[in-house]
């Protein structure tokens, strides 16, 4: 049904231009990756099958980011005060820890609550992380040794992924997409009116 | 070498101190240009007391300008934070035009009388009616989205927005503060209307701050820690606006209406 309404929305199967999307449109569809994760509760998280039938908003990213990660996240986190409950509840926000070493499950969870307490975290080994991102056309995680005995810096993809129910995501968000893009955006990906 | 405090996007904050030439030379240009003039101007038939307060609110314009717009406030307000901004337009477009014209003493206006058609143009400018339009279009002008994204992420534009601001108070505060002799029907009644009026007025930048359900300003959005919620910080920036604004011309009301009575009450035929 997601499907044939993005059709209907002008999401062509294989990508091209997404007429009302302000989101940046892949020319070939991603394919969700098959990913076993760990959540902060400390479960296995299977990606594939936890997300299925929801529009996932996938970010890889870690919680010392001085500059992409908090922005993307808070203004997901200010979207979600935006959305029609509906909607709200037919969207998971993931967040994939790329330094999972210093982002414990504590920390993670501590520090996406001060975003949104409905956000997901998970963790991976980077060998995992960086095989998925590969799967997503995403470059990879690299650690950056921080200088006079500072904290690393982490590269990390700054793009948002949103994979739609059908399980391929066709719509990039890249750093500097607004709120206000977003709250355009997903309803149209549930194949809803913005 | 950054000479002036302006939107970086997506750069992340530090405390690490950072100069910024072009505030310091400003408020140094400030400083010699108040010293000469007070060397070329004879304020002797001034009161003491007047004298010192002037110089007093001088040095109270400086500290206030450079506070607002050097590190760490500076740079704050021009990339990270709508309600520090807020408070440098504050400080910037509506206390420091104040104090500077209050600074000035009342010989100098008196080059003016030898030069009738800049005394036509500042009358002009300056006359109620004309302050008050120009006053409000620059301030909504210079608080717009569109032009506050376009203006802050470089250094000139930055220039030019603190530039504006402090020229529209200048012009808004003229007719209330200036001893302009073309003038004497502005009555201290008018003045306290004039205030008031601006004080209450709604411009439509502080409601789109307060009412918009999402951020306005794209540099305030995108910006990394210490901004947290772009729209909790965006309300807080439009009240920091109004009732800031409003609490500085109430100010100037009480000022004037102290003022007002004393010189009644002076009047040889009161009492």
């Amino acid at each position: 049904m997601c499907f044939s309404a993005l059709v209907s929305c002008g999401v062509p199967a294989d990508g091209g231009s997404i007429g009302e999307l302000r989101g940046t449109v892949m020319e070939v569809p991603i394919l969700k990756p098959d990913l076993i994760l760990t959540d902060t509760e400390g479960g296995l998280y299977d990606f594939r099958t936890e997300t299925d039938g929801y529009l996932s908003l996938v970010f890889f990213g870690y919680t010392n980011c001085p500059d992409v990660c908090p922005v993307h996240m808070a203004t997901l986190a200010g979207v979600y005060d935006e959305l029609a409950p509906e909607v709200r509840d037919a969207i998971k926000v993931l967040f994939v820890s790329t330094d999972p070493k210093r982002d414990t499950p504590d920390r993670l969870r501590q520090w996406l609550n001060a975003y949104h307490p409905s956000f997901l975290g998970l963790r991976g080994e980077i060998e995992t992380i960086n095989r998925a991102l590969g799967e997503m056309k995403l470059p990879g995680v690299a650690v950056v040794p921080g200088q006079h005995g500072a904290e690393p810096i982490i590269g990390h993809p700054s793009a948002v992924l949103a994979f739609g129910r059908d399980g391929l995501a066709r719509v990039r968000y890249p750093f500097g997409v607004r709120r206000a893009d977003w709250v355009n955006d997903l309803p149209i990906l549930l194949g809803e009116s913005p | 070498m950054t000479w002036w405090c302006f939107a970086q996007p997506g750069t992340a904050w530090t405390w690490q101190w950072r100069p910024l030439i072009g505030v310091w030379l400003v408020m140094l240009l400030l400083v010699w240009g108040y010293h000469r003039l007070l060397s070329r101007v004879d304020d002797s038939d001034e009161p003491s007391r007047l004298r010192k307060s002037r110089r007093f609110s001088f040095a109270l314009a400086v500290f206030l300008l450079w506070a607002s717009l050097d590190w760490p406030l500076g740079p704050l307000g021009a990339s990270y934070l709508a309600s520090v901004h807020m408070m440098q337009f504050l400080a910037v477009g509506i206390a420091a035009p104040a104090l500077l014209l209050l600074a000035l003493p009342t010989a100098t206006y008196e080059p003016l009388s030898r030069r009738p058609r800049l005394t036509k143009v500042l009358s002009d400018l300056t006359h109620p009616v004309s302050a008050f339009f120009i006053f409000n279009i620059l301030m909504t002008a210079t608080h717009w989205p569109g032009v506050v994204d376009l203006f802050m992420p470089t250094q000139l534009g930055s220039f030019a927005l603190n530039a504006a601001w402090m020229l529209g108070g200048l012009i808004f505060w003229w007719p209330v503060i200036s001893p302009v002799p073309e003038r004497p029907g502005f009555h201290a009644l008018g003045k306290i209307a004039y205030l008031a009026l601006n004080a209450f007025l709604i411009r439509p930048p502080f409601a789109m701050m307060i009412f918009s359900e999402s951020p306005i300003y794209e540099i305030y959005e995108l910006a990394p820690p210490p901004a947290q919620d772009a729209l909790n910080d965006q309300q807080f920036a439009g009240a920091v606006m109004k009732i800031g604004s409003a609490w500085i011309m109430f100010a100037g009301v009480l000022v004037i209406f102290r003022n007002w009575m004393l010189s009644e009450s002076d009047r040889p035929d009161s009492a």
